[in-house]
């Protein structure tokens, strides 16, 4: 049986185990400690492992930051708190807030007190870190950047330049340092080369040209091994609009 | 707030024209050092394909962003990103070249240079370069406040108008090296 969030390789890589111990060094209970996002809430959960007893307290609180640019920018202007008592398996706290911004991450403090003995957790580390995406493509003038940019998957100048409608093209809402590394940004000749494309009605070959570029950047924060992968479900909305 | 010059055919800051593409990595390192002293300095660089002998080299650096040209081993166009503009102004002409509307910017470099840009539309070009004093200015996408008259473009663009008003400035100065 897997606990939440372990995979079959035996790592557990966002939550924290909180084992209490009694003064014979006797393990009296543990319980597992994580968070939980989704597309409309975040949620603090306490899984048993090993107890015959309630956990008595929960408290703490968390922050909710959204991405605008390069920059992480509290959403709330400081932490929430919350407390629960009296503790069995699910949910210590959920906050619904559907998501919107291009990311968006929680950050998490709670202090367990079972037994007569406290300890504190956070989720405040990369390994741990609860964030969500909210990445889209869809007609540039229907679009919001949402913290993010939008990127025109087939450049803007090449379509004008071609007598396409650069308002109703297909873009991406990406988040601002993965834009910064696709080809278009920032150079000319890039863009020359879709128009040339453009202009020979070489579609296909643009197309191909742009998704090439997408698998060429690393993706800014390390995660995916390249833009590509981060983007996959946009660009091919892009690809069959 | 910290000023930056830009040194026409020179460079920007710490970045010079003609540098190779480790002295850059140096100086690039240096200059986010300098202008954002804490947080994470770890440096990422991105390498473009070479198209017609250029290759750009995108560094990121502790929310900073940089896009500087090569020819083969040597520098030759240096471009500062307008996330600088939190920590520092970069100073063009005297003027702020991230605070100043492109309409306004671009009339006051054609004092001192010929210009090229690449629409139909003065106001509403995306690029613009200044060969004699090796400027260029780019942005995404282009926006002038005659458009909010445009009953056409609003129609098409009034769920994104916020948006666009951010394309009323430039998002890359650079600097160029003389031909």
């Amino acid at each position: 049986m897997l606990l939440p969030n372990e995979s079959y390789s035996e790592i557990i890589d966002n939550g924290t185990m909180a084992v209490t111990i009694n003064p014979l060094g006797t393990i009296v209970d543990i319980w597992w400690v994580y968070g939980e996002i989704s597309d409309t809430s975040f949620c603090v959960k306490v899984a048993l492992v090993d107890a015959d007893n309630t956990l008595d307290v929960a408290r703490g609180s968390y922050t909710h930051y959204r991405l605008s640019n390069s920059r992480w920018v509290n959403v709330n202007s400081g932490s929430i708190n919350f407390s629960c008592s009296n503790i069995t398996n699910g949910p210590i706290y959920t906050w619904h807030a559907d998501k919107y911004w291009v990311k968006e991450k929680f950050e998490y403090e709670v202090t367990i007190t079972d037994n007569g003995t406290s300890q504190k957790f956070t989720n405040k580390d990369e390994k741990t870190e609860l964030s969500r995406y909210n990445f889209e493509a869809n007609a540039y003038n229907k679009m919001e950047a949402n913290g993010g940019q939008r990127h025109h998957f087939i450049p803007a100048k090449s379509l004008s330049t071609n007598g396409f409608n650069t308002g109703s093209a297909y873009c991406i809402r990406m988040m601002t340092d993965d834009h910064y590394n696709t080809g278009s940004y920032g150079s000319a000749q890039h863009v020359s080369t879709i128009t040339t494309l453009l202009s020979k009605r070489a579609y296909h070959d643009a197309i191909q040209h742009e998704v090439d570029d997408f698998k060429s950047q690393d993706d800014s924060e390390g995660i995916y091994r390249n833009l590509q992968e981060k983007y996959y479900y946009e660009m091919i909305d892009c690809i069959y609009y | 707030m910290k000023h930056i010059n830009i040194d026409l055919h020179v460079g920007i800051g710490l970045l010079k024209l003609g540098m190779n593409p480790e002295q850059m990595k140096a100086a690039v390192l240096q200059q986010c050092k300098e202008l954002v002293p804490t947080g994470n300095h770890r440096l990422a660089i991105s390498e473009d394909r070479e198209i017609n002998g250029i290759q750009y080299r995108r560094y990121f650096c502790n929310h900073l962003f940089f896009l500087i040209a090569f020819k083969g081993d040597s520098a030759v166009e240096i471009g500062f990103n307008k996330l600088i503009k939190d920590t520092a102004v970069i100073s063009l002409y005297g003027m702020d070249a991230f605070a100043t509307p492109a309409e306004q910017l671009i009339l006051a470099l054609k004092e001192f240079s010929s210009c090229r840009y690449d629409s139909d539309d003065e106001l509403l070009s995306t690029e613009y370069e200044f060969d004699e004093i090796g400027i260029r200015l780019w942005r995404q996408d282009a926006f002038h406040p005659k458009l909010l008259l445009d009953e056409d473009y609003m129609n098409m663009m009034y769920r994104v108008i916020d948006d666009m008003r951010e394309f009323l400035y430039f998002d890359i100065v650079a600097v160029r090296s003389k031909d």
